[in-house]
């Protein structure tokens, strides 16, 4: 289905590249609010994305990598936006919703984990942390979509983890 | 991990994003005017606007004053060529590569223009970066590319001068632009950068978006003869040294500890500096001198050291073969004195790390790894609670 669709949109279907790219733009605004730290700007990324990737979804050869894609270019957007602006919100605007917390331990588990992600780390290593982990990218993967060296992915998601790690034991 | 994330992920709430979606890909069928929320804002998103942005622009690209001032100044020497649009009420310039970026300026040529007299800043908007090759090395969709373009936006006054934002790349020039043109000269890379967009800010903060056809060549030549592993100018000795676990560091040695007394040293910074791997491809470079007690970007040292034998050393932070080459270096001692070593000194490091070959394997990388596996396995064995 998901592959018909990325065809049709590749035909220039708007309707058909809306429906696909209904199925993750919720995705792409968190992750862009990881980045921006708020709900105005991180939607302004899914337009965005949203643009880009119909502007260029006909140069997508292989459409199972659809969801791949789009992320990579939303956190493009994101990273554009944050270095035209040199701003974020601050994070108390976030507020985890009760609904999502269902024990004392995982809400100090999910907001701190949350809040390590955004807030401890600098784009470079949210981007590896989230290509590595939520994606499952290889580190030969990472580095191609990143345009790093393999080396230097390896020392950004170490660092990452370490900077988390840190964090964890210093809080707990 | 991947679970952690995914529960932080799901803990932010998601509002209405069709009206995002769909205003996204209706600005795409258009292929035209910026929806975002801050330009719905002075908008309204109202078609008005859309007309009157059709007419301006008309207005653009139908009147021409050419303002040479700002663009044959220091940058004269840097060589860069410069390419207007066909209007030439704007010129854009490609002029060199700061950290990981393509540094782009732009100049307006038409002071008189009532609509560009308001432009107080500009960026680079919708762009393609090709290398010597053609190939796209970066460009505004998705993450291709090593390089990007710099986002800094530079305002203009009314007469198309900048005047802000470049103040760095001035002082960068006037310190070192021979330097610089004469290591163009010897690179073997080149970039052509292709702008289809400018985004720009009018004096209210409201944001304009131009669109045109500027071109800009970047030719940078050099061909890296690797035979330079250590420089020594007499005062100053840069060098890799390889150290007892077999991993290397920089090392700037001061020769003559009465001139430069390295034990009071308390910053030191490259003027110039530009990093290449094994193939001769640049993975970084800087100018000028850092904010803190830190040599800062490109792939090299976040931190150094002094060392009780004359000797300053700069952690290396990454693994991999790269030749370092450094134009001037400055130094701050202890008691505010700043000294400024002119030179030009090349090193060559080869951390026999990365990349391994298919099949190859390398005791320090794997050695590196395990410790890196085993922080993985114990940081994910707390994150799930055993």
């Amino acid at each position: 289905m998901t592959e018909q669709l990325a065809a049709r949109a590749k035909s220039g279907d708007s309707e058909a590249f809306a429906k696909l790219f209904c199925e993750v733009q919720d995705e792409l605004y968190r992750v862009a609010y990881l980045y921006v730290r708020n709900s105005e700007d991180a939607k302004d990324i899914v337009q965005e994305t949203a643009y880009r990737c119909f502007k260029s979804i006909k140069r997508l050869r292989q459409c199972e990598y659809f969801r791949t894609w789009a992320v990579k270019t939303a956190m493009n957007c994101a990273l554009d936006m944050l270095r035209k602006n040199r701003r974020t919100q601050p994070f108390d605007d976030y507020q985890v919703p009760v609904e999502t917390v269902s024990s004392p331990e995982n809400a100090v588990l999910a907001s701190v984990t949350l809040e390590k992600l955004m807030n401890s780390l600098n784009e470079r290593e949210k981007s590896v942390l989230l290509l590595k982990y939520m994606y499952e990218m290889s580190f030969d993967e990472i580095a191609k979509t990143l345009k790093l060296p393999i080396g230097t992915v390896k020392t950004i998601l170490y660092r990452a983890v370490d900077k988390m790690k840190k964090e964890n034991s210093y809080e707990t | 991990m991947k679970r952690e994330i995914e529960k932080a992920l799901q803990t932010i709430p998601v509002p209405e994003l069709e009206n995002s979606v769909r205003a996204g890909i209706a600005r795409a069928e258009r292929n035209g005017i910026t929806m975002t929320r801050s330009v719905k804002k002075i908008a309204a998103i109202s078609a008005a606007v859309v007309v009157i942005c059709a007419v301006a622009v008309i207005t653009v690209m139908n009147s021409r004053i050419s303002v040479e001032k700002v663009l044959n100044e220091p940058v004269a020497d840097f060589s860069p060529i410069v390419y207007n649009d066909a209007t030439e009420d704007i010129s854009l310039q490609l002029c060199g590569i700061s950290d990981t970026n393509l540094v782009v300026r732009a100049a307006v040529n038409d002071a008189e223009n009532s609509r560009l007299c308001g432009l107080s800043a500009v960026s680079v908007g919708n762009f393609t970066v090709v290398d010597k090759d053609g190939n796209v090395v970066a460009d505004d969709e998705g993450l291709a590319g090593t390089y990007q373009i710099d986002t800094v936006v530079y305002k203009l006054d009314k007469d198309g001068n900048v005047i802000e934002g470049l103040e760095e790349l001035h002082e960068y020039l006037d310190r070192a632009g021979k330097e610089f043109k004469a290591l163009c000269d010897a690179l073997e890379k080149g970039y052509k950068l292709h702008v289809s967009s400018l985004n720009g800010t009018d004096e209210d903060g409201n944001p304009i978006e131009i669109y045109g056809d500027w071109e800009s060549e970047l030719v940078i030549n050099t061909v890296l003869d690797g035979s330079a592993f250590v420089a020594d100018d007499g005062d100053v000795r840069v060098e890799f040294m390889t150290k007892d676990d077999g991993s290397q560091d920089l090392v700037i040695t001061m020769n003559d500890t009465s001139k430069y007394p390295y034990s009071d040293v308390v910053t030191i910074w490259p003027t110039v500096y530009f990093t290449f791997d094994e193939d001769g491809n640049m993975m970084g470079a800087t100018q000028g001198p850092p904010s803190s007690r830190a040599v800062r970007g490109g792939s090299f040292g976040k931190i150094f050291k002094t060392e009780e034998d004359g000797q300053i050393t700069i952690v290396n932070a990454e693994y991999g073969h790269y030749t370092m080459r450094i134009y001037d270096l400055g130094i701050e001692l202890a008691n505010g004195e700043r000294y400024e070593l002119q030179g030009f000194w090349e090193a060559s490091f080869d951390g026999n790390r990365e990349p391994l070959k298919e099949g190859e394997t390398d005791e320090q990388y794997e050695s590196w790894k395990k410790e890196y596996d085993a922080w993985v396995e114990e940081y994910e064995s707390s994150m799930s609670g055993h």
